[in-house]
């Protein structure tokens, strides 16, 4: 495996934890997500729900996330992107 | 024949000025939108107690625009006292058409003289027995112009609320009732007055199968409990949680400090999927609440709300504190007490409200008794606006104060803390 089919193959692993962390803590079917679905007006995840997963995110990938910065995203594939971006960039 | 059943647009608050900080708060506006994009399980009952030959539809305003000339053969509507006067509004439109209007609620129940004005049939108390029979007079040709619950009825025969009459895609919060009824007596409060102090729950198979409707048309849903107390029978609600596990949903409830000592029983609330815990501080002033109940009860847990706070949060459950402003013994000073307590505690949803003589309280009868009620239209009602004279402050003082509060309570600051404060507990917490 060359280094950027590792890193598509890390990344599709990063956006299946990241959609099951959204699914446990949100109590939702992980089908029911996917990358075009609203977060909080589809999915009913309101802050609270945001700050656990959030939580639970930078507590197993070991990095920072700005609340502030997430304001702004509305769709699951844009949180996913976010978060892989942050995790690359380490 | 085809009934309306009507729930009026609700006003959020009148105030440009906090409904601005009620629209640019992102926790804020979650937490209000819970309130204003959902509907009571009230007109639901209402629809399952119709005979299955009568045609239903559901108007609910904060969606839906009415249509005066749809052909109704009868109209129902339920509102709160915030609601009485646009459901008014309604009422005079459709009898000026000649369709005759039927009214119920808190607030038809506490005034049936006034909303008689309004509307042809007044409903006051409960409408599980009593709306059948209208129904039948009603067929009949011969209805009565009050229909009065004689009795607290056994909620063992509420139906399930027709939930399928909601158009499922506009609402992602599901209001739902387990029990009436409430011991406290505060003051300020209509509820136990209208439901009485006896607490009464329906049976956990009704339950069951009122969650599993829900969940049918729903998977996801959030379910907000509407009882005044939803944790008062700790055997009910242990078995009531390992049922919303099973159905894994996630909801909001509200409940009293007491509940804060038993560290198992908050641990299984939020393994059951509770979110964020509803609890009436009222107050963090000793004179203010010792005004509140007759029994000083919440007096009492005074000393001990802060130690609650941090237990119930601790367990990665968001407090919603509710907080009055405007009580008797509250001055200027006390409001500044407040923010600190609110902000040192770390609490997820301060709620701060002005005292609102709601009709049908105690306080209500106080307030006329004094001379001090403000002769305001209902819609004014909002608990963000003042509609009596308070004690020690003017009203327009008070007015400000509650923005003041809100302003600086949900600063980015004070938000980025409680952001920061959460995060270190869900990390501690590990629930992977």
């Amino acid at each position: 495996m060359n280094n950027s089919n590792m890193i598509i193959a890390e990344n599709n692993n990063l956006r299946k934890n990241i959609i099951k962390t959204l699914a446990v803590i949100a109590r939702i079917n992980e089908k029911e997500i996917s990358d075009t679905v609203l977060i909080k007006e589809e999915l009913g995840i309101d802050s609270i729900m945001s700050l656990e997963i959030i939580a639970n995110i930078e507590k197993h990938y070991q990095i920072q996330i700005n609340e502030q910065d997430t304001l702004t995203i509305a769709t699951v594939g844009e949180f996913i992107d976010y978060v892989v971006n942050i995790i690359n960039k380490k | 024949m085809k009934i309306g059943l009507i729930s009026p647009a609700g006003v959020t608050t009148g105030d440009e000025n906090l409904g601005h900080i009620f629209n640019e708060n992102r926790d804020l506006k979650n937490y209000i939108q819970s309130f204003t994009r959902a509907i009571s399980s009230g007109l639901l009952v209402i629809a399952s107690l119709t005979p299955k030959d009568i045609e239903i539809t559901l108007i609910d305003e904060n969606f839906d625009n009415i249509d005066y000339d749809e052909d109704f053969g009868l109209i129902g509507i339920s509102a709160m006292t915030h609601q009485a006067t646009r459901a008014y509004e309604i009422a005079d439109e459709f009898r000026r058409r000649g369709i005759q209007v039927a009214i119920g609620g808190i607030h038809a129940t506490v005034l049936p003289d006034e909303a008689k004005k309004h509307c042809d049939f007044v409903f006051i108390g409960e409408a599980e027995e009593t709306w059948p029979v209208f129904i039948q007079d009603f067929i009949n040709g011969n209805p009565l112009e009050f229909y009065k619950s004689e009795r607290l009825i056994d909620m063992s025969l509420t139906p399930i609320p027709s939930y399928g009459l909601l158009q499922k895609e506009r609402y992602k919060v599901i209001w739902m009732q387990t029990s009436r009824g409430c011991p406290h007596d505060c003051e300020f409060c209509g509820s136990s007055r209208v439901y009485g102090y006896k607490y009464r729950h329906k049976t956990i198979h009704q339950v069951i199968d009122e969650l599993n409707a829900i969940h049918a048309i729903w998977p996801d849903a959030r379910i907000n409990f509407a009882d005044d107390n939803l944790l008062v029978d700790r055997s009910f609600s242990k078995e009531l949680f390992r049922e919303l596990k099973k159905l894994n949903f996630r909801w909001f409830a509200q409940s009293d400090i007491s509940i804060a000592n038993d560290e198992e029983f908050l641990k299984t609330l939020k393994d059951a999927g509770c979110t964020t815990l509803f609890i009436g501080f009222e107050s963090i002033s000793e004179s203010s609440l010792s005004t509140i109940n007759k029994n000083k009860w919440k007096l009492r847990q005074l000393a001990d709300y802060s130690k609650a706070i941090e237990q119930v949060q601790s367990k990665g459950i968001g407090v919603v504190g509710a907080f009055i402003i405007g009580l008797d013994g509250d001055t200027k000073d006390t409001f500044n007490i407040l923010i600190d307590f609110i902000i040192n505690n770390h609490i997820y949803t301060p709620q701060i409200t002005i005292l609102t003589p709601l009709p049908g309280t105690r306080l209500f009868e106080r307030l006329e008794k004094e001379g001090r009620l403000m002769n305001i239209p209902w819609s004014h009602y909002t608990f963000t606006e003042v509609s009596y004279v308070p004690k020690n402050i003017s009203p327009v003082e008070l007015k400000n104060s509650l923005y003041e509060i809100y302003e600086k309570v949900y600063s980015k600051e004070v938000r980025n803390i409680v952001s920061r404060h959460f995060k270190k507990i869900f990390k501690e917490i590990n629930l992977n």
